[in-house]
């Protein structure tokens, strides 16, 4: 094991990560990583403009994962295991000094479904159609809308460069792993 | 009517909320687990206070939002929508500042989009130059000689 991490961390550079987290997500590691992300955006000499972009999709992607991610471990008998999330997010740069934001969690089929139609007219829109589509999505009170769902999506959409990418890898029966990878 | 004063923490802003001044004020980043929990609050809040208020009362509502994720935005939106229907009423003077510093394009598109969304209330965008303690978190230190 000792002698693989060396490799691990000359490939992570190599592919430009500069942050990458692995692990159970709650309000509170949310909030630690941010100050992560915050300080290492700072050796990045970036604009604010920049900075807050990237901050912003990192955000709706771990809350993303917060609120809609499948527990891994949902039959266990723990309450405490009930509640946890898991997921991966990772920032990293390109060589061409873009920045992608790329997150990772399991979710159920049902949920695939309706993910990759929110996804696709997403990713049919200009930044004009995103910016009405947001406003209007603001407006509305609906359970859906109750935790920023829908909205979150809109909002990463604004800040990217390009069209959303995204895919889900089957796990196991009800269950897939859906990447996200944005690029600002 | 007592004051409403909510320390910031690293995922919700300062609330200063003063009856005495009535000048209000909402500073810092929001990105709460909950947003509603957080916001609801305030709402309340001021339902009370312009209930109990004279309707000649000049009032202000300074909000610094230095960064908020897609749910408090929707909570912002609903308080403005508050805000906006207490201004229905001509004689009310609610007047809203929207404040940002200059560096902070997202700030200040949002703050647009904002405007646009109510109709009665004086919304106003206010640019300025320095920045505080809290906004200094997303920006690059530049060392003083």
């Amino acid at each position: 094991m000792t002698d693989n991490l060396y490799d691990v961390k000359n490939s992570m550079d190599k592919e430009g990560i500069i942050l990458s987290y692995n692990g159970p997500i709650n309000q509170d590691i949310i909030e630690g990583l941010s100050s992560v992300v915050k300080e290492k955006l700072k050796f990045e000499n970036l604009s604010m403009t920049t900075t807050m972009k990237i901050f912003s999709v990192f955000i709706e992607q771990v809350q993303n994962i917060l609120f809609y991610s499948v527990n891994p471990n949902g039959s266990s008998n723990s309450s405490e295991d009930k509640t946890l999330k898991n997921g991966v997010t990772i920032i990293g740069k390109t060589i061409d000094n873009h920045f992608f934001i790329l997150s990772g969690n399991e979710v159920a089929e049902h949920q695939k479904v309706r993910l990759e139609s929110k996804l696709e007219k997403i990713n049919g829109l200009d930044k004009d159609a995103l910016q009405k589509l947001y406003k209007e999505a603001r407006k509305v009170e609906s359970a859906e809308f109750s935790k920023g769902a829908g909205l979150g999506f809109l909002e990463m959409a604004r800040k990217s460069s390009k069209p959303i990418e995204y895919s889900f890898r089957k796990i196991e029966n009800d269950c897939f792993f859906f990447s996200l990878n944005i690029v600002v | 009517m007592e004051k409403l004063r909510i320390e910031a923490t690293k995922s919700t802003p300062i609330v200063d909320f003063n009856p005495n001044t009535h000048v209000h004020s909402v500073i810092g980043e929001s990105y709460p687990e909950n947003s509603r929990e957080f916001y609801n609050p305030l709402m309340n809040w001021i339902r009370q206070y312009l209930d109990s208020v004279k309707k000649s009362q000049h009032i202000v509502f300074n909000f610094e939002m230095i960064y908020f994720n897609s749910s408090s935005s929707k909570a912002l939106l609903d308080l403005f929508y508050l805000l906006d229907d207490y201004a229905v009423d001509g004689e009310r003077k609610i007047v809203l500042n929207w404040i940002y510093i200059s560096e902070n394009e997202a700030a200040e598109e949002y703050g647009t989009e904002f405007s646009e969304d109510v109709k009665h209330l004086k919304f106003n965008l206010i640019k300025k130059d320095e920045s505080n303690n809290l906004s200094s978190r997303f920006k690059i230190q530049v060392k003083q000689n």
